[in-house]
């Protein structure tokens, strides 16, 4: 076994409930309630439809049941649908690490085999916490992005062991969950390209963890070194090798506690500007009156948001719109709200009249804040920066560092608001008793002692 | 529409049955047979069985025969078991610096079961999967690169987007979305098989086949997954182009190109192994002193490799080491006689007894014979004996048996999927199935076939 495997398998092995103290359990929560509500929201959009048809194809009365649909299914196909669900609106929470991605992506596919297994809903709630802690710390490792790798690339192994731990799998069955979970790797065109995969390209890869969890459950052999052996992740992904440390912050926080969780239903280096815009720019100008709005900020933000060869300056689709900063700040600057429901659909993504102000705005990088975008040791937890300067036509400027969003570690959303979101969410989609069925069931998923009645809160939206 | 995308669906669009020629369809019709009798050989792999088990558990509406499964599983995971089935033993066929084509075969059997395709447009849709993967195997642009199970993916998604009645904006998704969630890597393959390594190939054609029913159902893909950002070429591959895609090359198209296999191991080892069994009439294993093989650097790189303790090709552990493994293959040839897939026991693999052998054995790489691989696909090997009684024999091999320019007749296919097939079908069965495939072109209905598939057992 390579030195990762051993590392990956000994902690997940390890893993208990001990570390569940009150603020990673009130944060747990916070997130698993905001992936409910995302669930909800994405629940009529195209790719999640598509995902649902095809997941039906495979029923299965003893397999994983298809939220908002009610059907049994297979468990990778469950797994697939109800996260491609999630990550449709574009709303769920994430993480700043370099090759982290949406961690509550994992969390449908963990429900789902718990839910095959006849898990607790502890042992699905603890093993969601280790899900996160295994993304952050493989996230930490090298910087997916630049090498042009999918969001999934990490999310995959910890999916995968998460899952194994819910399985139950012995350490050799979770060195091979390990292998078999790198041995696919996702592109980096999969995402962020402006067609409905994107909302499905890490629920692929999830169909791909509990494939491999069940793989060697069942089994299959792979090999002991899918890090450091020939042909293997040192040399064909991260292109070098690295250390890995677990947990990924020692003697900080956990993983969960510190990934972000999303206001508006847009990328997530969007959020800050959304909010100033929303709370600060309308009150000082209009959208005609505003000539200019010129933002530096870090690589990663320009890099999703700011590229004009991204099509962000004229987007032809809702996935590119949700990536487009002129966009964005665009609708937040007119209409004063960004609505998963109201502010990307097609009439108004190709709204002609948003055109002329999306062009005032530009998004140019700074390395200085580049630099300091991810703190050494606080990689995950991010220091996203925003320098803005704003000139009216009148000639009156406003300059300001814009920081911390609303959802990030230093200024995070409560237990109100997330409720609010996922009011939000229901609202036109769940009746009144449903929703606080729903509401009532999910923010006890680490007391409950049946998960089958957790998940029939879910089963049929109407 | 990227260039590669707009390749592959511009050349589905142009396949039907009636363009084949004759020698095509017979070529496609070998292929298919062979595979089959490579899938009984494989019935009882590790991978077959494990995969096997996984399908047995599911079922649906989109279902195909798995090989010795009385019901339907789900067409994904038959894809899955009967593909680990026909890659098993190692001993399908290939030959186009691309992998093994064959890999492709269940996912185009099930998808025209399922879809209830017709015969013809079944043996048209291996024929596109055949092309896809030639033309990515065209100049061994790939080889040594670990990328097969990609080039399974697109060679799958081809054929089964071509049976499933994909527009050609469908098809351009399933390509994208074949792809980019499943790049392989090819871990410690040349020196430490696992299970997976007959699992690769298999697991591609099953997410492929998945990929073309979601583009199906309205999924779209990255409309630039070859030359956009972050797509094939920046992250995987260089560019290539796939203009030559289904043109023949000296009036054959790529099903009448490949290599069979003679012996259950890799393909540049069918040579060294025939060289060696035809000295066996002249020496004996006591009188070795050395045996030294000079092949292709592909043949190094597959069957020898630098001798480090690291790489067990040289002291294999496992059949699927032992089977990419010259010196066991060699060195077991001269003792025991033909390989087979008998040869391959846990006993036989470590018999301590061939090992003084096998160490008498060095293998070398010429550049002259890789270059003349790679131009005009000669698979050169040299066999140098020295005798402890101060005698020397050479042997020199260019094209084996099975070879395309030296192909195995109708009649050793079938005495190859005879061995195989008896072993799972009883014989009225065993024979049917060898008949109507022979007769494939002419069969009304998959259904009988697939029937025979499904009957497959281990006590015949």
């Amino acid at each position: 076994m390579d030195t990762i495997t051993e590392q990956l398998v000994t902690y997940t092995s390890e893993f208990s409930e001990s570390v569940l103290t009150d603020p990673v359990r009130e944060a747990a929560l916070r997130h698993v309630m905001d992936t409910v509500a995302c669930a909800i929201a994405g629940y009529h959009l195209e790719a999640p439809k598509a995902a649902r048809i095809v997941a039906k194809m495979a029923p299965d009365a003893k397999g994983a049941t298809l939220f908002g649909d009610g059907t049994r299914v297979m468990p990778e196909l469950a797994g697939f649908a109800n996260a491609t669900a999630v990550r449709s609106t574009e709303w769920n929470d994430g993480m700043l690490a370099m090759g982290g991605g949406h961690a509550s992506d994992m969390i449908p596919a963990i429900v789902g085999v718990g839910e095959v297994t006849g898990a607790s809903p502890k042992d699905v709630f603890l093993s969601i916490v280790l899900a996160y802690e295994l993304l952050g710390a493989l996230g930490n490792t090298f910087y997916r992005r630049k090498m042009n790798w999918g969001i999934g690339t990490n999310v995959c192994p910890a999916a995968a062991l998460a899952i194994g731990k819910l399985m139950g799998l012995t350490d050799q069955e979770l060195a091979w969950t390990t292998a078999h979970s790198v041995c696919t790797v996702p592109l980096g065109a999969d995402h962020g390209h402006g067609t409905i995969v994107k909302g499905a390209s890490v629920a692929k890869v999830l169909r791909t963890a509990i494939f491999s969890a069940n793989l060697a459950r069942a089994g299959m052999a792979a090999t002991d070194r899918p890090y450091d052996g020939i042909g293997g992740v040192f040399e064909k992904v991260s292109l070098a090798p690295f250390d890995l440390t677990l947990p990924a912050m020692p003697g900080g926080p956990m993983v969960i506690e510190t990934s972000y969780l999303k206001r508006y239903p847009t990328e997530a280096h969007s959020q800050a500007l959304l909010g100033f815009v929303i709370d600060k720019v309308r009150p000082w100008t209009t959208a005609e009156d505003l000539e200019s709005f010129d933002i530096e900020t870090y690589w990663h933000a320009y890099d999703s948001l700011g590229r004009r060869d991204k099509e962000v300056y004229d987007p032809p689709t809702r996935e590119r719109a949700d990536h487009s900063m002129p966009y964005l700040l665009s609708v937040a600057l007119v209409d004063g709200e960004l609505s998963y429901r109201s502010s990307f659909t097609e009439e108004r993504v190709a709204d002609p009249a948003l055109r002329p102000i999306m062009e005032k705005f530009t998004v140019r990088e700074n390395e200085e804040i580049t630099a300091n975008y991810r703190p050494p040791g606080m990689e995950i937890i991010g220091n996203p920066l925003y320098r803005v300067k704003l000139r009216k036509k009148s000639g009156e400027e406003l300059n300001e560092d814009v920081t911390f969003p609303k959802g990030h570690y230093h200024n995070p959303m409560t237990v109100e608001d997330v409720d609010a979101k996922f009011d939000d969410a229901c609202d036109g989609v769940i009746n009144d008793a449903q929703k606080e069925e729903i509401r009532d069931a999910w923010w006890g998923i680490d007391k409950a002692q049946n998960l089958s009645d957790l998940i029939g809160t879910l089963a049929k939206f109407g | 529409m990227d260039a590669p995308t707009k390749a592959i669906v511009e050349f589905v669009r142009s396949v039907d049955f009636s363009s084949l020629s004759a020698s095509c369809v017979h070529g496609i019709v070998r292929n298919l047979f062979d595979a089959v009798g490579c899938s009984a050989a494989g019935f009882n792999g590790e991978g077959t069985v494990i995969t096997r088990r996984l399908a047995a558990a599911t079922s649906g509406d989109f279902a195909a025969s798995a090989f010795g499964l009385p019901n339907l599983p789900l067409a994904e995971f038959a894809i899955l078991t009967n593909a680990a089935a026909v890659r098993d033993r190692d001993w399908h066929d290939g030959g186009l610096n691309a992998g093994h084509p064959s890999d492709t075969s269940p996912a185009m059997i099930a998808v025209a079961e399922a879809t209830d395709a017709s015969i013809h447009d079944l043996i048209a849709a291996v024929f596109i999967s055949y092309e896809v993967v030639g033309a990515l195997g065209k100049d061994a642009q790939f080889d040594g690169k670990g990328l097969r199970p990609f080039i399974t993916s697109l060679a799958t998604v081809a054929g089964t987007g071509m049976l499933l009645g994909l527009t050609d904006d469908e098809l351009a998704n399933a390509i994208a979305i074949s792809v980019t969630p499943s790049i392989p890597l090819n871990i410690d393959n040349l020196v430490r098989q696992s299970h997976w390594k007959s699992m690769g190939a298999a697991h591609a054609s099953m997410t492929a086949t998945l990929a073309a029913r979601l583009a199906k159902e309205g999924m779209t893909g990255p409309p630039h997954v070859f030359d956009g950002r972050g797509a094939v070429w920046e992250a995987v591959t260089d560019h290539f182009d796939l203009d030559h895609l289904g043109l023949p090359v000296d009036g054959r198209n790529v099903p009448e190109r490949v290599t069979h296999k003679f012996f259950p191991c890799f393909t540049e080892s069918q040579g060294p192994i025939a060289m060696i069994l035809d000295l066996r009439n002249e020496i004996t294993p006591d009188e070795i002193e050395s045996i030294t093989l000079t092949v292709t650097d592909t043949a190094w790189q597959q069957g020898a490799g630098e001798l480090t303790p690291d790489n067990r090709k040289w002291d294999p552990p496992t059949k699927d080491v032992a089977n990419h493994s010259l010196p066991y293959l060699v060195a077991k040839a001269l003792t025991d006689g033909p390989i087979t897939p008998g040869s391959f026991t846990p006993d036989d693999v470590l018999n301590p007894s061939l090992r003084p052998l096998m160490q008498k054995i060095s293998v070398l790489r010429d550049d002259g014979f890789s270059k003349r691989r790679m131009s005009v696909h000669e698979e050169n090997a040299v066999m140098e004996v020295e005798l402890s009684d101060g005698r020397s024999i050479r042997r020199e091999s260019k094209h084996p048996r099975g070879h395309p320019l030296n192909p195995m007749s109708d009649e050793e296919l079938t005495q190859k999927f005879d061995g195989s097939v008896a072993r799972v079908l009883p014989a009225a069965a065993h024979s049917e199935l060898c008949d109507r495939l022979w007769n494939l072109p002419d069969e009304s209905a998959l259904g009988p076939i697939t029937a025979l598939f499904r009957d497959f057992t281990n006590t015949p």
